[in-house]
Formats: C-alpha cells, structure tokens, sequence
C-alpha cells in the first residue's frame, strides 16, 4: 500500500504538468506589448496599436498617423526610410543630423533573464584587440578562468604555459583575487571591434581583461557589488555593456574611465525582461515584469527620466481559466532560465468547485468499494482535482 | 496424523461466476490425493490458491502448517510444483537446468535425475526448447525428484502426454511415493491409469466438491446397476442413487449401496425393477458415473 | 543460490546483451569518425568552436539508444518469465521474494550500468585526448540524464511486463511515456544539473514499482 501511495503520489504530479500544458496550448498565453517609442519630434511616446488586422500608429494624445506620417514623427527609429525618401531632417532639437550620425549613435539592447541564467561552457576566445587589422582574427587557443587563467592549445589539448603565466602575473600584478566567480565577453570575432573580457573576482571587484599587441592589459573597473554584466559593442564605443548590481539596478559601464551610470532601479534580473532602443537624444528603456510593461524615456546625456508609461499585463484566456481548472500545475521549464528542474505552481482554490463535482463522480465509481479506498479516494480528488480524479479511477483503483 | 495441506472454507468466484463456496479438505501425509474434476471445475485454481498465486474471495490454506500468502523461503524448499502443462525454463539446457536448480535444494539427487534424462535418449547440451512435449515433462518430473521435495503438487500432469510417457510418469510417482513419508497432491483430468496412484480421491464438480473418499473405498463400493422397467415407468430417485438415465432401453444407476438397498430404493415408488445386475467399475467408469457424462 | 538466480539472468540476456555492447560500440565508433573526419575537414580549432560556442554534443545523435536498451534488457529478461507465467516457478525458489526481484533487477541494472559506463566512458575518455575537460564534462552532463532514462526505461519496462491485468498495462505505459519523457526534455548542456536529484529519485521509486505488479501477479488479478 505505501508503494502504491507513492505511485498514486507521482501519477498525480505527472497529470499536473502533461494536462495543462495540454490544455495551455489550446489557449493564448503570452502577453504581447505594442511597438513604443519615444519621439525626439513631439517629444512623447508613440506606438503602433493593432487594431483587428491593421497596424496604426498613434501618439499618447491618441492622434492617428499616416504611415508616412509616423515614419517622420520618429525619425531616429525610421532614419534608413526617411534617408531612402531623402526626408531626414537637418537638425532636430537643433543639433545637426544626418544618416550616419543617427547611426553610430543608435543602438539596440534586449535582456532576458535565460540569458542570465543558462548554463555556459566555461572556455573563451581571447582576440588581439589591436591586431591593426579590419577584421578580428579568430585565434589559436581558448582560455579558462578560474582558479587561474590557463591557454588551451586547440591543436594540441595542451596548455600554454608561458602565454598563461603572462597573463596570470598580469592578472595577480592588477589585484585581481583568484578564483574568479565569472567571465563574460562577446566570444566571437564576427564583431566591428574587440574589448576582450569582463570578470568577476573573488573579492567581487569587476576586472578588463583583454590582449593588445600580444600582450595582456588587466585593469581593476572598481564597479563592486555587480550580479552580472552583459557587454555590448556599438557603433560610437561609448559603453562596455550593461550591469545589474545585487540591488537590482540597472547600469551601463561607460569607456570613459570605467564609469557605473545608472540606467534604471528596480529591475530584477532573473525575472523582468529589459528592452533599450537608444539613439542620439534620448532612450526608450522598456521593464516588462509580471505586472506589465514599464517604459521611460531617458536623456541620452544625463540619463535623467523625461517620460513613462505603464501598460498593465493583459490578463488571457489561460490565467483566467487555470485557477478554475487546477488546483495546482507543474513545469520543468520556464522562461526565465534554462533549467530543467520541477516548479509547482501556487494552489488555487478556485478549483475547488470542479474538484466538488470530481469527488463526487469518484464515489460513484467507488460505490461497490466497502474499504476506506474509497474515502481516501475521494479525498484525492477534492484536493489534487483532474489529475487526482484519473489516477484514483483509472490508472491506479484503491483496493482493500 | 500430520497434515500437510490444510485447506478452510475456500470460496471463490470469476467475476461473479462461483467456482466454489466452503470449500474444505485436507491432506495427510504420505498420502496421494487425487484432486479428479471435468474441465473449468476449478482443479488449477485450487492449485493456485494453494501456493499463494490466487487470492480467493475467502478462506485459508495451510502447506506444511503455514498460510498459502506467507510461504518460508525453508517451506518452498521442501515442496515441489509442477506447472500445466510442465512448464519450465526452456531457453535452459540439460546441464544448465540441473546446474541452475542444484544450488537451490540442499537434498539435490543429481542422479535422480540424470538417471531419468539417460532413459530420454536427450544429451546434458541440448535445449530443452529443442525437445517434444513428452520429452519436456520428463524434464520438468526429473527436476522434481531431483529435488526430494516432502510434498509435491502436480497440476494437470497428464496433459499433452502419450500413453507411454503418462504410464511412465505414474510409476516414477509411485515408486517416489512408496518410502511413505512423501505427500503428492495432483489433478488431472485423464483418469486412466490413476487408479494405480492414488490413495484418496477429491472429485470437483461445477461450484462443490463432489466427494473425497479413498480410492479404494470408491473402487470397492461404487457400482453400475443396470436394470429394466415396464414402458413408461420412472424410477424413484434418491440422493443415493447417482446419475440414473435410460441408455438404449436399458436403465444405467450408480450407488455406494449393495444390490438390495438399491433395489429397494428404486421400487420405493411403486414401480417393479426386473433383471437388477450389479457390475464393478474402472476408476474412470466411476468418475463419469460420479459427474455424469455432461 | 543467488548466484544461481543470475545465472538463470544471464542465459536468458546473454545474447541480446553482447548484441547490444556491439551496437553501443558501433554507434561510439560512428560519432568518434565524425570527429575525426570533421578534425581533417575543417580543423580541430573550428571543432572547439563549435562545441565550445554553439553547444554542439554529437551524442545528442544517439540520444535514443540507451532507452532502447533499458527497454530491450527489460523485455529479453521478463518476457520468458511471463511466458506460460514462467515467474510462478521463480517466486516458488526457495528464496525471499523480495530477495527474488531485487535480485533480478539488479542483475539489470548492472548490465545496463556495464553496457553505458564501457561505452560512454570509454567514449568519453577518448575524447578527453583532444579536448579539454570543459567539454568533456559538458558531454557528460547531456548524456547524464539519457543514461539515466536507459535505467528508468528498464525498471518501466519489467513493471509493464509483470504487470498481469492488460489494462492496467497500458495505464502504466501512459505514466512510463511521461516518466521517460522527463528525461528526454531538450535543452543546453548542463540544463539537467538541478533535475538530477528529482531524476535519481524517480529511478529509486521505479526500482519499487514491479513490486506492485508482482502483487497484482500474486492476487491472481486477471
């Protein structure tokens, strides 16, 4: 019987998870935001609302835009339309503009906690960042950092001890504390330029770490307190990346001196996405949480917050119905990591009505039963609903 | 005496079809019981609620003084099972076989069963898959009595055979159970031959239990009368008259009674029985005029 | 005597076993060519790069063998006993019962355990040779749970097998086909590393299940 208990146990929680990412997929889930952005023109967001099929662009004031129109009202989003047309204006907010100009200056970043939270091979290419040539070259070993820095011969399998030892007193010489708790950079050499490597030290100080002419280059950010740190390249080379610090606040580390500048506060990396579209004058920063979408508009200089909006999450088809449903659901996955592990959801009362009327229809099916099988059936049901329902009448009867 | 099998109040149902209800019987030991019945009469069922393979609606059995649900690793070892239809190991050989079983059963009799397999013309290598049916339950009684088990169940052990293998069967049987200290429970449903084995008789009839008397005492008391009537007369009947029916003009009873007491129990009614002839009966005459021909 | 239980084991397996050691070796032998032939081609530098960098496992190819194999192991051991319900004469051994099955499913799992540790181990030390430990310990860790759902597929299977009520038979490969599925869900290597506790567990419960088939086969449950 004790067996038996854990076999009804482990039925139930395989039911849990199979039927309603059975049923889930019968039904729209995920939210979905619309296209924002904050114009340099009007100054005030504007967005693209799906109304039925078609696309309109609006303005905050809930004024309709032509195509054409919307194009012109944000300019620094529409640049390469508007340079087809031979339609950008000379100067905005009285600072001269032309393609390329919007160009090195505009630059996308998007965030997601998976990219966080994903399980990495722990091996990096370390390219000449001064190579003198126009492309990077992809070169002959790969490094590992951990306890100490180590070359790895491709070739050979070998390690390379001189080139790691260089490194290694580089390293120890820039007060960088073995052993390193992480290491992020952009490891592939299809990029327009090569900063090399961010990491973390034991002491929790964010180190540059990168190779120029050969040589290491090892320097001490003195950024503290940061959860991780995501590099970016862009066009004008104003920033390294972007940083959460363990307060959740967000940050772009600037080239100019290692500068921390805070970008946003309250974003949890393991949980909000983050999307930034920048361009000369201003970034439109998005935080989508459980809550909704939260957007500001930022300063390009000061970072200082001109405008926001929040748009609640829409609540669909499938949050409605699930607490009705189940009393509880299981996942192995999520979207905020790429861990497969078991996640059970809270337990929703709701159901308990349908569990009534499951409860009920077991005693139906029990009702030849004298042992207190069926009690214990029936109390199954009431608590654990559909998935409890079929393994107590179906795959696994409770007999004296 | 000691008893050996203990069955008590045994009822059991397919579905909700009754095999049997209180059913209870018991077996001494050094005794040979026949457990006789017609096919679907529930022979194999008894046989599986014995060793604990069948849970029956009610009731207990005991094999040498323990419950059927909880047989001793000691208590499995001094009995011996013979599968329908002589089921064994057969992707074994010979030698593997009797290499495999060996270590099981402290009082091993190698040659017992060596000497059986010589008598098939079959060598230590061959398969035992490889074998005829007859062949194969050779196999499957040498490992038994390689074995030296103090109780031994045969379920159906004549199924399938020739009369040669199933004459040799019953005399290795016999001489098996001739020291006095061995109990053999089987079935079967060929009764030919069996009256040479055994000592007590169980016949199973649909949903009872028939009787369970000594063979002897079946093959020395139960009698064929055969007898007349005048033309439309019916003769009485009575629990001890057994299957009475007309068979080509001539009356056929059966009766554990002597010649006059059936004489008077016919005419109890009033009607006038002539030419009343008492005729003695094979084993498998009886068993049929036990349980009738249908 | 139980040494005698695993003899009745090995007759039974012995041949399908090999047959699987031959396949499990070919199929290593396959994807350690494809290395070797793909080092030749476009170099050992590009192979680390893809390995590295795009979390590419070449036995991902494979991934289905050791469920087959648990499955297979399952079926040449069970099988026979189910035949002419064989398993009667083996629960009447002179044995504990619970000795009796515990003893059958080891010798199972630890053919099993033979068959995935020379194959993959041998593979994987093989591999060690060119590259470095990171992927080697990334390959591990993607063949980790598909070995595991080799073991899990066999405990699934003599649990169907034993099973003597036909309906609840497939009621148990419904539950096996979502166990089994747990071990199979796609994802990055590493990605299992908090699953494989919850993994481990279900192959301890698995290991109890036939446990209640063999109550149904003792019940005489039709």
């Amino acid at each position: 019987m004790k067996i038996k208990i854990l076999y009804i146990g482990l039925s139930i929680f395989l039911l849990s998870w199979i039927i309603p990412s059975l049923v889930q997929l019968t039904m729209d889930s995920s939210p979905r935001y619309p296209f924002t952005y904050y114009s340099s023109v009007i100054n005030q967001f504007c967005y693209l609302d799906q109304d039925n099929d078609k696309v309109i662009g609006k303005d905050m004031s809930g004024k309709v835009y032509t195509d054409a129109e919307f194009d012109r009202v944000l300019p620094m989003f529409y640049y390469r339309q508007l340079a087809m047309e031979n339609a950008i204006p000379d100067s905005i907010q009285g600072v001269p503009v032309d393609r390329q100009t919007i160009a090195r200056n505009s630059f996308f970043f998007w965030y997601k906690p998976k990219d966080k939270n994903t399980p990495v091979i722990e091996l990096y290419p370390m390219f000449e960042s001064c190579s003198g040539k126009v492309d990077l070259e992809n070169p002959s070993d790969m490094f590992r950092l951990k306890e100490n820095i180590e070359f790895i011969d491709m070739a050979t399998n070998r390690v390379d001890e001189q080139k790691s030892a260089r490194f290694q007193q580089a390293m120890e010489r820039a007060g960088f504390t073995f052993p390193a708790l992480w290491v992020t950079g952009i490891p592939t050499s299809q990029k327009s330029y090569d900063e090399g490597y961010f990491a973390l030290d034991s002491k929790g100080h964010l180190f540059h770490i990168k190779m120029t002419n050969g040589k290491p280059f090892v320097k001490d950010t003195k950024a503290s307190n940061i959860s991780c740190m995501l590099p970016m390249e862009i066009d004008n080379r104003s920033l390294y990346g972007f940083l959460f610090d363990t307060n959740h606040t967000l940050y772009y580390l600037s080239t100019d001196g290692y500068r921390l500048v805070k970008v946003l506060e309250n974003v949890n990396p393991d949980k909000d996405r983050v999307s930034i579209m920048a361009n000369m004058f201003y970034w439109t920063v998005a935080k989508i949480s459980s809550d909704g979408e939260h957007t500001y508009a930022l300063e390009n200089k000061s970072m200082r917050q001109v405008d926001s909006l929040f748009r609640p999450a829409p609540e669909s088809t499938w949050d409605k119905t699930l607490p009705y449903l189940f009393p509880f659901t299981v996942a192995f996955q999520d979207s905020t990591n790429s861990y497969i592990y078991p996640r059970i959801s809270d337990y929703y009362f709701p159901s308990l009505l349908l569990n009534i009327i499951l409860t009920i229809v077991t005693f139906v099916v029990y009702r030849k039963e004298k042992s207190y099988g069926k009690y214990l059936a029936g109390i199954i049901t009431l608590f654990t609903g559909i998935a409890g329902f079929i393994t107590v009448c179906l795959f696994a009867k409770i007999r004296k | 005496m000691e008893k050996v099998i203990e069955c008590k109040n045994i009822t059991h149902y397919y579905g909700e079809k009754l095999i049997y209800e209180n059913l209870n019987f018991e077996v001494e030991k050094g005794k040979v019981l026949g457990l006789l019945g017609k096919n679907g009469t529930g022979k194999t069922t008894i046989i599986n609620i014995l060793n604990g393979y069948l849970k029956p609606r009610s009731g207990e059995c005991y094999l040498l003084g323990e419950n059927m649900n909880h047989l001793t690793p000691a208590t499995k070892a001094k009995i011996g099972l013979l599968l329908e239809g002589h089921v064994q190991h057969t992707y074994f050989t010979i030698e593997q076989i009797e290499k495999y079983y060996r270590a099981f059963f402290p009082n091993w009799k190698r040659d017992a069963f060596y000497g059986l397999m010589e008598k098939l013309k079959v060598v230590p290598h061959q398969k035992i898959n490889h074998m005829s049916c007859g062949q194969r339950s050779q196999v499957a009684l040498g490992l038994l009595f390689a074995q030296d088990p103090e109780l031994l169940i045969l379920d159906d052990f004549s199924m399938g055979l020739d009369p040669g293998y199933r004459r040799l069967f019953v005399e290795y049987l016999r001489d098996f159970a001739a020291g006095g200290d061995k109990t053999i429970f089987l079935t079967s449903h060929i009764i030919q031959d069996m009256e040479l084995l055994i000592d007590d008789c169980m016949i199973l009839d649909y949903g009872r239990l028939l009787i369970h008397k000594p063979t002897r005492e079946i093959m020395e008391n139960f009698h064929r009368f055969r007898f007349s009537l005048n033309e439309g007369q019916v003769p009485a009947e009575h629990e001890k008259l057994w299957n009475t029916e007309k068979n080509n003009g001539q009356w056929i009873t059966y009766s554990f009674e002597p010649l006059e007491t059936v004489r008077q129990l016919l005419e109890s009614k009033g009607v006038q029985v002539s030419d009343l002839k008492e005729e003695t009966l094979s084993l498998e005459d009886a068993f049929i005029g036990l349980t009738g021909k249908y | 005597m139980n040494k005698a239980l695993l003899f009745k084991e090995w007759i039974k397996t012995r041949w399908m076993f090999l047959l699987m050691f031959v396949v499990f070796i070919l199929a290593m032998g396959y994807i350690a060519l494809r290395i070797s032939s793909a080092a030749r081609n476009v170099g050992m530098p590009h192979l680390w790069e893809v390995f590295i960098l795009k979390n590419v496992v070449l036995l991902d190819q494979i991934k289905v063998l050791p469920l087959l194999a648990g499955i297979i192991m399952g079926i040449t051991q069970f099988i026979p006993e189910m035949t002419k319900k064989r398993f009667k004469l083996t629960l009447h051994l002179p044995l504990g019962e619970n000795r009796i099955v515990c003893l059958m499913l080891s010798f199972g799992m630890v053919c099993l355990l033979l068959l995935f540790t020379v194959s993959y181990g041998g593979f994987l030390w093989g591999l060690s040779a060119d590259f470095p430990r990171e992927v080697v310990g990334a390959w591990f860790a993607t063949i980790l749970p598909q070995v595991l759902c080799g073991f899990a597929s066999y405990l699934l299977t003599a649990w169907i097998i034993l099973e003597p009520v036909w309906s609840q038979r497939i009621y148990n490969a419904v539950i096996g086909l979502l166990i089994l599925s747990l071990f199979m869900v796609q994802g990055v290597p590493g990605s299992y590393i908090y699953m494989l506790p919850f993994l481990f567990g279900t192959l301890l419960l698995l290991a109890l299940y036939p446990k209640i088939s063999i109550r149904h086969f003792k019940e005489g449950m039709q």
